[in-house]
């Protein structure tokens, strides 16, 4: 992914050099010549976050700078890289000392530099404001409903879920009424949508019904209208600087009438999903290292996983290590990994553990199946279908699974 | 010196790789003994911190443009100021004016050749 990087350097041939080394590798480089003009650029709305400032520099060296960088209060966080041409352990430890993330010594070696701000992007994914909006988006699709309520300063963006999926999305300072909406459809004049939105307050319908029922729009189109349009807010709701989010759990009624699911209109990087692995052992993303296993062991969790995937409605299917919670293996997309684990914690502290057949969890949307796998290690097998999908059945074939 | 001594190949390589030799090359040629002189004031008049500065930046922009003979000279320089020592001998000796006689060649020699490249390949 393309980040924007600050190169602060009164070296015009290293900065130069890294310049090209960034935009050839697909990046934006923001490039200034001292401390000063960094610090202003840094204090600018659309700042870069990542900032590689070079030590001895004019005005304010860049140890002064990150000082300056970790003392804003409130301030969005700005992972920075000293770089130096000092490389003595003593310098290494003053720049870690002033707060710096990393440290690069002069002269530059391409592909470090590369794997370094890949480091850069992986800890502002992990630790960044992306990280409470991801949990919030979990949190609330795991309900059933309520309000993210995401505020900036004076801007507050709010998603609207409702039985698992999501019902609206607006922006305070932005438009978000019916007629701006609809403001690209040449059928629909004003005076139709007022006519919309009064039947709606004298019956109670929802404005989609109504639509539709009037001859106005299709539903498909008011779909992919709605679906754009949300997907628009909810992007700029994502990229709100240093934000305060909550999630409100209040359900109530949307007026809309159309609902999306959360893929259909979420970024991918706020889906709080478990990875997705053909094959081989992943961790869960923020979960604890992942335990060696014998190969015996390995290839049981491979077979029973593929066979759990095969059953009809299965939608993922995990096994999970006890003792620390990870997630050994996966297959399928969505795994609610907070709901999962705080279940198997709770079901492994139990006497009862060991004699269980099954644990069932239902949810708005799917069904788990959290299964005794193996007791040495101690691991779970977790199976989520669709809630339609008969659960005799998936029982039945989730033991033949945890069998296998 | 050899051209080989005087230049890291595999940063020199690198330049050409990110198309810099003919951009960055000429350029710091032509800045260098400027940058020296600058240097040389600095120490004449007790400036010492700039000085240090100086050679610093400098020693920096040789070792990423590949300039290693350069560089290794200019870490020495740079110890030296940092030292509280005045620099003197190693501006007296010919050391330096050889170094930078021979990098210059060598940084220029490596402008031909990326201009002849540019050209076979049209």
């Amino acid at each position: 992914m393309a980040v924007r990087v600050l190169v602060a350097d009164d070296d015009v041939f290293s900065a130069s050099v890294l310049e090209a080394l960034l935009v050839g590798a697909g990046h934006e480089c923001v490039r200034v010549a001292d401390g000063r003009e960094a610090w202003a650029v840094l204090q600018s709305p659309e700042a870069p976050r990542i900032a590689f400032l070079d030590w001895m520099m004019p005005e304010v060296d860049g140890l002064e700078l990150c000082r300056r960088i970790r003392e804003r209060p409130g301030a969005e966080y700005v992972y920075v890289a000293i770089l130096s041409a000092r490389n003595k352990q003593r310098d290494i430890t003053l720049g870690f000392q002033a707060g710096a993330d990393d440290f690069i010594t002069k002269p530059y070696h391409g592909d470090e530099v590369l794997a370094r701000l890949r480091v850069a992007e992986r800890v502002l994914r992990s630790t960044g404001p992306g990280h409470g909006l991801r949990r919030a988006i979990a949190e609330a699709s795991a309900s059933g409903g309520g309000d993210v309520i995401v505020r900036c300063q004076h801007r507050v963006g709010r998603i609207i879920f409702q039985g698992g999926r999501i019902a609206w999305a607006h922006v305070s300072d932005e438009p978000g009424s019916l007629v701006a909406i609809l403001s690209g459809e040449p059928d629909i004049s004003p005076y139709d949508i007022r006519g919309v939105i009064e039947e709606c307050s004298v019956t109670g319908e929802n404005f989609a019904d109504v639509l539709v029922a009037w001859g106005l729009i299709s539903q498909e189109r008011l779909r992919a209208i709605l679906r754009t349009w949300i997907r628009s807010k909810i992007a700029t709701i994502a990229a709100f600087t240093a934000p305060e989010v909550i999630f409100s759990p209040e359900a109530r009624a949307a007026s809309g009438g159309l609902f999306f699911e959360l893929a259909e209109v979420v970024p991918p990087e706020l889906l709080q999903a478990a990875p997705v692995a053909a094959s081989g052992l992943r961790g869960a993303p923020g979960g604890p290292a992942v335990p060696k296993l014998g190969e015996a062991l390995t290839q049981r969790i491979r077979v029973s996983l593929d066979r759990a995937i095969a059953i009809d409605g299965a939608r993922s299917a995990a096994i999970f290590d006890l003792r620390g919670g990870q997630c050994l293996d996966v297959r399928g997309g969505w795994l609610d990994l907070d709901l999962v684990r705080s279940k198997l914690r709770l079901a492994s502290l139990s006497d009862l553990w060991d004699d269980l057949e099954d644990i069932m969890i239902s949810t708005r949307r799917h069904i788990y199946l959290l299964r005794p796998y193996s007791k040495d290690p101690p691991c779970s097998i977790v199976l989520a279908v669709d809630r339609a999908t008969p659960l005799g059945m998936a029982r039945r074939a989730l033991a033949e699974c945890a069998g296998a | 010196m050899s051209r080989a001594e005087v230049l890291d190949r595999a940063t020199v390589e690198w330049m050409h790789q990110l198309g810099l030799v003919e951009r960055l090359y000429p350029a710091f040629v032509e800045g260098v003994s400027e940058q020296l002189a600058a240097v040389r004031s600095a120490l004449a008049v007790g400036e010492q911190a700039a000085a240090l500065r100086l050679v610093h930046r400098l020693r920096g922009s040789a070792a990423q443009l590949g300039a290693s003979a350069l560089a290794r000279v200019l870490a020495e320089l740079e110890e030296a100021l940092a030292q509280g020592a005045g620099g003197h001998e190693l501006f007296a000796g010919a050391a330096l004016c050889e170094v930078v006689a021979e990098t210059s060649a060598a940084l220029r020699a490596e402008v031909e050749a990326a201009r002849a490249d540019r050209l076979t390949r049209g």
